[in-house]
């Protein structure tokens, strides 16, 4: 067993096959070899590691992706938006609760989870106006007038399909 | 017990970060407390608080889906919601890699010295946004309403084409007019483009094919894979100019058979020629059999002689196609697919998708029912009312004489028609079960049985034969084997009182404990109206835990749109 220390200082007694899902955890483990020492996770929650945790004991025995992946854009289209029905249950929390399991997951490196909470983000994006991804995700429009006008000449781009 | 360190810069760390953190030098012993410790924490907040990684990672994400014009839009929408947003997209090479361009509303401009469209002004800027990434691009040359700029805009198009052609990795071409075919090929035929992988030309529709033939003047035959010209054909010359090619899509664009050079295909595809324009079983065989040693997947739909040559010869072996896994076979009439299946073999197939094109082509144009009144059924000779269409013989080949269905994993069965049984295959036939079914049943049952490594199943437009035979299960598996355990199927129907009666069986099957297992996945399929009944269906009357581990109720677009092994 693993024992993780969140942030707000609660501790979390975890099953090494499930928290070596996170890479940085697996890699500081096979560093340091058996240990009764606490992890701290300065950067993570015991809410958002309470998530964490849920998701990677859902997928526990999964294979992990490859690392190289990222690096093959054939690869990078096959993996779509799509996100299968547990993992969408899973990640309905609010906005605020999303963004950090995207930041934990960047942080912890367990790729899987950081893919569902982007395309979950992806997926609020898409069919939207600009404007409305502003109001839904709070975003200021800082564009230089002549940005405005350049972005308005890109608009008659779409005329012609 | 808390050891955060607060960094100036609280941006989160990647994992490369961590490994290059600063003050690890590599002989100090590990301690986790340590270790952990002096990664940088992460900063919380909205969205604009993410990273620009993060960031960059949502949109290529978000572009990531199959519709090339839906990744052009997702690039195009983020890029104008804020600066930061705009930075990060053009910071991003491959979210412009995509270009569409058509011939649509094209202009004078300059005084009339240029005529440009609002499709080529933006690809001339994706291509400057997406600076060296290889690109993939997608030309739309059909006959706009107002075509007095076709000739000149297609000109155009492909001067300024020249300019990126060595970036071109993926390369689709679809026109209407042969001589704007003629023009494009004649612009392609001398360009090396040594980063094309994948290249597709489209002619026509494929309704088209059916009416009638092109008939071409000797000099407008598509000269782009013969080589640097009609008389001088060099193999060589094909694999310089295009040394990465490995996947050729052809759809009823005229080709110069009898002097393709292309080899080293992975994939190749040939759908939909004219009756003048489908290559002999000869030369398809030749052309086969360059590229049999790299040949992993091939598509022939409407592209077989009708009457081709049957061997005869004891002497002639089959062509070999010792790579090829996944084969699509479409026919017209169900003798081109057994003709097919007597001059080739392919050991390593998994994969096998039959079509009955004709059926297939009929059901997208007359969703709402089969018109056999209709002007354009009468008016092609080729296109038979659904009566006449009958793929019994093709399956009794399949079934009693040829091999192959033993040896697939993924079977798609696409508009397949069992009208009445004649043949003497089937009735010297002494499996018991033959007596106790319909014949139609029976022999959809033997296919089953036959392709006893079969897992994922689909059936596009079944007859309910197909469907009796999956819930079918020996009482004796002594005397008569038992179908193979589906882990996936595939069902599109437009009719959901067929597929509702399905899962009913399917259901009684399952408490009985007999025959049929529980599926890991199950797709059912139907026309656009129909789809909130069939939800109904599979919310309300059928309990789908109990049939399938997973399972999806879905809209039905016509034809082709189910594989079952790209279920997940």
């Amino acid at each position: 067993m693993v024992h993780l220390v969140t942030s707000d200082n609660v501790e979390f007694v975890v099953d090494k096959e499930v928290v070596e899902r996170s890479v940085l955890i697996k890699n500081m483990l096979e560093d340091v070899g058996e240990t009764d020492q606490s992890i701290p996770l300065a950067n993570v929650s015991s809410a958002v590691l309470r998530k964490v945790i849920e998701y990677c004991e859902h997928h526990r025995g999964e294979p992990l992706p490859s690392a190289d992946a990222d690096q093959n854009q054939d690869e990078t289209r096959k993996r779509t938006t799509d996100i299968s029905e547990w993992d969408q249950k899973f990640i309905t929390v609010d906005q605020e609760m999303l963004f950090e399991i995207i930041l934990a997951a960047n942080y912890l490196d367990i790729k899987s989870l950081l893919d569902v909470g982007c395309k979950t983000v992806a997926n609020m994006i898409k069919g939207k106006t600009p404007d409305e991804i502003r109001r839904l995700f709070n975003i200021v429009n800082d564009f230089t007038p002549e940005e405005e006008a350049q972005i308005k000449k890109e608009n008659e781009w779409a005329e012609d399909r | 017990m808390q050891t955060a360190v607060l960094a100036p810069n609280n941006a989160p760390p990647a994992a490369a970060q961590y490994t290059e953190a600063p003050g690890l030098p590599a002989n100090t012993p590990f301690n986790v407390i340590n270790r952990a410790s002096q990664l940088q924490p992460v900063r919380k907040g909205p969205i604009n608080t993410l990273p620009k990684e993060i960031i960059l990672h949502i949109f290529k994400l978000g572009a990531s889906c199959g519709d090339s014009q839906k990744r052009i839009d997702f690039a195009v929408l983020v890029s104008q919601v804020c600066g930061t947003w705009r930075d990060v997209a053009f910071s991003c090479s491959s979210l412009w890699a995509d270009i569409t361009i058509t011939t649509d509303n094209m202009y004078n401009v300059d005084g009339g010295h240029a005529i440009v469209n609002t499709s080529l002004l933006r690809a001339k800027e994706f291509a400057s946004r997406s600076r060296v990434f290889p690109l993939s691009v997608r030309l739309k040359l059909l006959v706009p309403p107002n075509f007095v700029y076709l000739q000149i805009g297609t000109i155009i198009i492909m001067n300024w084409l020249r300019l990126v052609f060595p970036r071109i990795k993926y390369l689709s071409i679809h026109c209407d007019t042969l001589h704007i075919a003629r023009l494009v090929t004649n612009r392609l035929q001398t360009v090396p483009m040594e980063n094309l992988e994948t290249y597709k030309m489209k002619f026509g529709t494929e309704v088209l094919s059916f009416c009638h033939s092109i008939i071409l003047p000797p000099d407008v035959r598509f000269l782009f894979l013969a080589g640097q010209n009609e008389e001088q054909t060099h193999t060589a010359d094909n694999l310089d100019l295009l040394p990465k090619l490995t996947r050729v899509s052809l759809s009823g664009f005229p080709v110069s058979w009898s002097r393709w050079s292309l080899t080293r295909l992975t994939s190749l595809s040939i759908n939909f020629m004219t009756l003048h324009d489908r290559p002999s079983m000869d030369v398809l065989k030749y052309i086969l059999a360059l590229n049999g040693e790299t040949l992993e997947k091939l598509e022939i739909q409407g592209a077989i002689q009708r009457f081709g040559r049957i061997p005869c010869n004891a002497d002639e072996l089959p062509t070999n196609l010792p790579r090829l896994m996944d084969l699509t076979l479409g026919y017209l009439s169900q003798w081109e697919a057994i003709i097919f299946f007597l001059h080739f073999e392919a050991p390593a197939l998994k994969h096998l998708k039959l079509c009955d094109v004709s059926r297939s082509i009929l059901t997208r144009h007359f969703k709402d029912g089969f018109d056999s009144n209709s002007l354009v059924i009468q008016n092609i000779p080729a296109l038979q009312p659904f009566n006449k269409f009958s793929s019994t013989i093709l399956l009794e080949h399949l079934v009693y004489v040829c091999s192959l269905l033993e040896q697939v994993e993924t079977l798609a069965l696409e508009h397949f028609s069992l009208p009445p049984l004649v043949s003497d295959l089937f009735w010297q036939d002494d499996d018991p079960l033959k007596h106790l079914h319909e014949a139609p049943v029976f022999l959809a049952y033997r296919m089953l049985q036959k392709c006893s490594r079969l897992r994922r199943l689909a059936l596009i437009d079944p007859e309910q034969c197909f469907l009796d035979a999956l819930n079918m299960y020996p009482d004796d598996p002594k005397t008569s084997s038992p179908a193979p355990v589906l882990t996936h199927l595939c069902l599109a129907s437009s009719d959901c009182d067929r597929l509702k009666l399905f899962l009913e069986r399917r259901a009684e099957s399952l408490a009985k404990e007999k025959g049929p297992r529980i599926l890991d996945y199950l797709e059912l399929a139907t026309a656009k109206k129909d789809v909130h009944v069939l939800e109904d269906i599979v919310s309300q009357h059928v309990d789908m835990s109990r049939i399938a581990k997973s399972s999806l109720a879905a809209e039905w677009h016509g034809s082709g749109v189910l594989c079952p092994s790209k279920c997940t």
